[in-house]
């Protein structure tokens, strides 16, 4: 039982004290694949102690959605923690609570607050990207919705451990069209919800071609590090979920002593690096997208995960 | 007979003449030594298949049977034409002694492949054949180097070659069902032998991809846009090659194939061929009657005439010899009509339909052949046409199909109303120009002599023909 | 290598090839859509490579091989070198509807290429019944290419990928006959020799490519 507790902890801490790490790589990839030095791995733990040193303040305007919405924002990637497998192969106490479309639907509650905070704040730029976030959601759940589908056609359940158990079992499977063009349209959907190049520029501090990072503007002190870090933990879960439940199963603790689970951080970590490496290529070597070009984009990715449902079910 | 196997490397060995330098006087003379000895062979040939059926050069690859024998015939005799008539034409197209030579080049490339298609037993060779056919007329049809003529040759190219991919899965997919139901030769006849032992899907989608793949060939509506502007931008001779064999060749290998898909269940192939044919033939009709190009005009006959031969196709056994019939006489009358086209150019320098009246006044020749070929390719008796449209008409009273024999007859009739009315408002009335150019000799003995046949094929057919004629519909006719 | 492990690599290359052929059709960019199709050839040369290894038949190896040398390698030289300025002239590609509708048409095409050819490949070889649906389906994606683009090398890529289609259902199908695939092969190479001199002729008369616009020949107008 205390295992239990302490291996669903470890989960939790994992997702929270690795996402700024995560974070910190992928900056510093992305400005070494250009050619440039970039910041220190550990800048966003930096910004975060920083940050939660600052005095905050806050709009006369706003009300207690603004408020509330850095909390949720961050403990919205920590309840999907419980939900998916990060170290263990099998599920843990907490993990029938919700499959994956909860998850979704969790992760969705966070994006509809921090849009409806960007527009409470009434800061115009705030609204204007919450209404361009809204754009890409709106665009982003029917193939959200498609490759649960197709995942639960192959694999008969959308919880994530009996996806990852039956789906990626053996290489055949592993090597399954469908479950490959699942895997290309999940990482455009990253791209896309983490508002990532080709979608959104994350690194640019111009506000009128904010998508995403426009509603994090009116933040400040504790506030603008909890939305950081919510942000940072959103996508390290998004990982999680994609390396660990599509991809493969490889490196997941099967054992049930506390010492595989701790056995099981370097691999997991190792993974994660790995598609870091992916995700800065992809991000150093595309340009950003036109508005209007986003849903040419986004409708590809719908494409591709409608072409894998037809070939799971007509072959 | 092995001399058939020359047929093809005569004009071959001419274009490689032309492209080593021959020219002028002496490529003209050996485009037209190396048709008429072409002529001469298939002449031969025809002979011999009218007797004994089939002629195999090399078993199960190159051979004829009666039916490619006459295809073969049509072709060569409309080399001779286009060969003649070429020797005039082209020296007044462009003085350019190295056009000229390009033009021979292409055109005599153009004939061997033509010349082809009716000697190839294997079906994946017959294939390859017709696309040659496409590949070597699309710089013939953008000769003239205009705007229109460079449109037309592009419409031409990505259509007809977009056709032909579509049929080459067809072909992979009957050779897949022949494979699978005991496997032997690739030729036509093993097809048509293993057609029963073949799965009926596989059947009926290799017919679809076929019909889609070939009918743009060929022409059929809704993809028959290149076809009157390809058919009417090419030289004049070209257009005769194009119209008037061309697209039948495609057509013979539709009709080799067509007895593969006879007999499927549940898959009424000879309504779908009615259908297909009636469209094209009335939508041709129609649009010919606002045409002002008068090559465009009888572009759009072909279509139509292509509509009938189809709609021909699909009443079945019983129409097999009007079919047969009435691609002899579209040949001939088509290639009359371009070349009466082709001296009312040449003497007016317009091809406009309403810049021209009266032409019976300003040039009496060519105001008589342009009246003669106009009432000949749009059915008037006494030209062979008329005769050849009336047995597949009767063949389709016999077979019972009323309603479609009387949709063919309503649109054969808006066709000839719509040709008449251009033509005779170009032949008749008061002269609005009086231009009287001198025609060059050989295009005038071209015209003559396309005339003849058409003529004569109307009063009386000769014995042999006539049996040749009965020897290649039972081609069509057979049944697996 | 067991027929399993070439069933499933086989199934891999066919949905790359079908994934390419959607890319070319999203892409907006000449250039891009050259990429793609170079990668959709060599993804038809690797199944044709694999097919020989297990049918373990000489006449598809020299096929993959004339596929190699003329698809993937030759056809892109072919239209980098004649067309030039023709790619030059215009980085992005028009089309006669937008992106997101021609994929809704693509979508539905696939499901009715996959309709089509359900009874066919019943019961039949893995290999089979990848290829077919797949090479039909791509076939039709192609004619769908070839009548929204406006330009005149976009065309010339459709009918490229046409012929793609047909060559990657053909292998699967017509394993005795390799004289059908070096034709067609050689064929394709003779194809866009012709129409790429032909869109040079074009450039040169009319000065721009945008083939769709050619519009001269019509029946108001006089000739």
């Amino acid at each position: 039982m205390t295992f239990r507790i302490v291996a669903n902890l470890l989960q939790v801490l994992f997702v929270l004290l690795l996402a700024p790490l995560a974070k910190g790589v992928l900056n510093r990839l992305k400005e070494r694949l250009q050619s440039r030095r970039g910041p220190p791995v550990l800048q966003p733990y930096y910004d975060l102690w920083k940050l939660f040193h600052k005095d905050e303040v806050i709009s006369e305007r706003a009300s207690w959605v603004f408020r509330i919405t850095p909390c949720i924002v961050f403990a919205a990637p920590l309840v999907v923690t419980l939900l998916i497998p990060v170290l263990t192969a099998y599920p843990l106490f907490m993990a029938f609570m919700a499959d994956m479309v909860g998850a979704g639907f969790i992760l969705a509650l966070a994006g509809f607050f921090s849009s409806a905070a960007a527009i409470d704040s009434a800061n115009p730029y705030g609204a204007m990207g919450a209404s361009r976030t809204r754009m890409v959601g709106f665009l982003v759940e029917p193939t959200f919705m498609m490759i649960f589908f197709a995942v639960s056609f192959a694999a008969d359940s959308t919880i994530p451990y009996l996806v990852q158990q039956k789906w990626v079992a053996s290489a055949s499977a592993f090597f399954a069209p469908s479950h490959l063009l699942v895997i290309v349209a999940f990482v455009m959907i990253i791209l896309a919800e983490t508002g990532k190049i080709p979608v959104d520029n994350p690194s640019g501090d111009f506000e009128l071609a904010m998508i995403d990072e426009a509603k994090n503007l009116e933040y400040s002190g504790r506030g603008a590090a909890l939305m950081q870090w919510g942000g940072s933990m959103k996508l390290l879960v998004l990982m999680c979920v994609l390396l660990n439940v599509l991809v493969t199963p490889w490196g997941l603790a099967n054992g049930t002593g506390l010492l595989d689970v701790v056995l099981a951080i370097p691999p997991i970590a190792l993974k994660v690096l790995l598609f870091l490496v992916v995700l800065a290529a992809i991000e150093a070597s595309l340009a950003k997208l036109r508005l209007f070009r986003i849903p040419e984009f986004l409708g590809a990715a719908f494409v591709t995960v409608f072409v894998a449902l037809i070939v799971q079910v007509f072959a | 007979m092995s001399g058939l196997l020359l047929l093809p490397v005569l004009p071959i060995a001419v274009a490689a003449a032309a492209a080593l330098g021959l020219r002028g006087i002496w490529v003209r003379a050996a485009t037209l030594a190396a048709a008429l000895a072409c002529l001469a062979l298939a002449v031969a040939a025809a002979a011999i298949t009218e007797r004994t059926g089939k002629l195999d050069l090399v078993p199960d690859w190159f051979g004829l049977n009666s039916l490619g024998a006459l295809f073969l015939l049509l072709a060569a005799a409309l080399a001779v034409t286009a060969a003649l008539f070429s020797t005039g034409y082209v020296r007044h197209l462009t003085p350019d002694g190295a056009a000229e030579r390009r033009y021979y080049l292409n055109f005599n490339l153009f004939v061997a492949s033509l010349l082809l298609v009716p000697l190839m037993l294997e079906v994946a060779l017959a294939w390859v054949a017709v696309e040659l056919t496409t590949l070597l007329s699309i710089f013939l049809v953008g000769f003239a180097n205009t705007g229109e003529a460079l449109e037309a040759a592009w419409k031409y190219a990505v259509l007809t070659i977009m056709g032909a991919t579509v049929a080459a899965l067809g072909f992979f997919l009957l050779l897949w069902g022949l494979a699978q139901s005991g496997g032997g030769p690739q030729t036509f006849d093993a097809l048509v032998s293993a057609a029963p032992a073949m799965p009926s899907a596989l059947r009926k989608l290799a017919f679809a991809l076929i019909l889609v793949g070939f009918g743009t060939k060929i022409g059929l509506v809704p993809v028959h846009t290149w076809l009157p502007d390809a058919h009417s931008q090419a030289p004049t001779p070209v257009c005769a090659l194009l119209s008037g064999i061309e697209v039948s060749l495609i057509l013979y290998v539709v009709m080799r194939l067509l007895p593969v898909f006879t007999a499927i269940a549940d898959f009424p192939i000879g309504d779908w061929l009615i259908v297909v044919g009636l469209l094209s033939a009335g939508v041709a009709a129609f649009l010919l009657l606002q045409v002002h190009d008068l090559k465009r005009l009888f572009a759009y006959s072909t279509v139509e005439h292509m509509g009938i031969l189809l709609t021909a196709l699909g009443f079945g056994a019983g129409a097999a010899y009007g079919t047969v019939y009435h691609v002899l006489t579209h040949a001939l009358a088509k290639s009359l009509a371009f070349y009466a086209a082709g001296v009312v150019v040449l003497a007016l320098g317009t091809r406009d339909i309403g810049a021209v009246r009266g032409l019976l006044r300003t040039n009496p020749f060519c105001g008589a052949a342009l009246l003669a070929a106009g009432l000949a390719i749009a059915g008037a008796p006494p030209f062979a046409v008329f005769l050849s449209e009336i047995t597949i008409l009767r063949a389709g009273l016999a077979a019972e199909q009323y309603w479609a024999v009387g949709l063919l007859a309503f649109f054969i009739v808006v066709a000839f109303l719509g040709v008449m009315r251009h033509v005779n408002g170009m032949v008749f009335g008061e002269p609005k120009s009086d231009v009287r150019a001198v025609l060059p000799a050989s295009a005038v003995a071209t015209v003559v002599i396309a005339m003849v046949p058409v003529l004569v094929l109307g009063i009386s057919m000769p014995g042999p023909l006539a049996h040749l004629i009965e020897v290649a519909a039972a081609e069509i006719a057979r049944t697996p | 290598m067991s027929m399993a492990v070439v069933a499933s690599l086989n199934t891999l290359f066919g949905v790359l090839f079908l994934l390419a052929t959607f890319m070319m059709l999203a892409l907006r960019q000449t250039q891009a859509i050259l990429h793609a199709y170079v990668a959709q050839a060599l993804l038809l040369v690797g199944s044709t490579a694999l097919l020989a290894v297990a049918a373990a038949s000489p006449e598809l190896a020299i096929v993959a091989f004339i596929t190699l040398v003329a698809k993937p390698l030759l056809v892109p030289a072919l239209i980098v070198r004649l067309l030039a300025p023709a790619l030059r002239a215009k980085r992005e590609v028009q089309a006669t509807i937008n992106v997101p509708a021609t994929l809704a048409l693509a979508l539905a095409i696939s499901l009715l290429a996959y309709f089509l050819t359900r009874p066919l490949v019943a019961g039949v070889d893995p290999v089979v019944q990848v290829n077919v649906p797949i090479g039909l389906d791509v076939l039709l994606l192609g004619v769908v290419m070839l009548a929204i683009r406006r330009e005149a090398v976009p065309q010339l890529m459709s009918l490229m990928v046409i012929d793609n289609g047909a060559f990657f259902a053909g292998i699967a199908i017509t394993t005795s006959s390799a004289l059908v695939e070096f034709a067609a092969a050689l064929e394709g190479v003779m194809v866009v020799m012709i129409v790429a001199l032909l869109t040079r002729a074009i450039a040169r008369s009319l000065g721009r490519t945008e083939v769709s616009a050619l519009a001269m020949l019509r029946e108001g107008k006089a000739p």
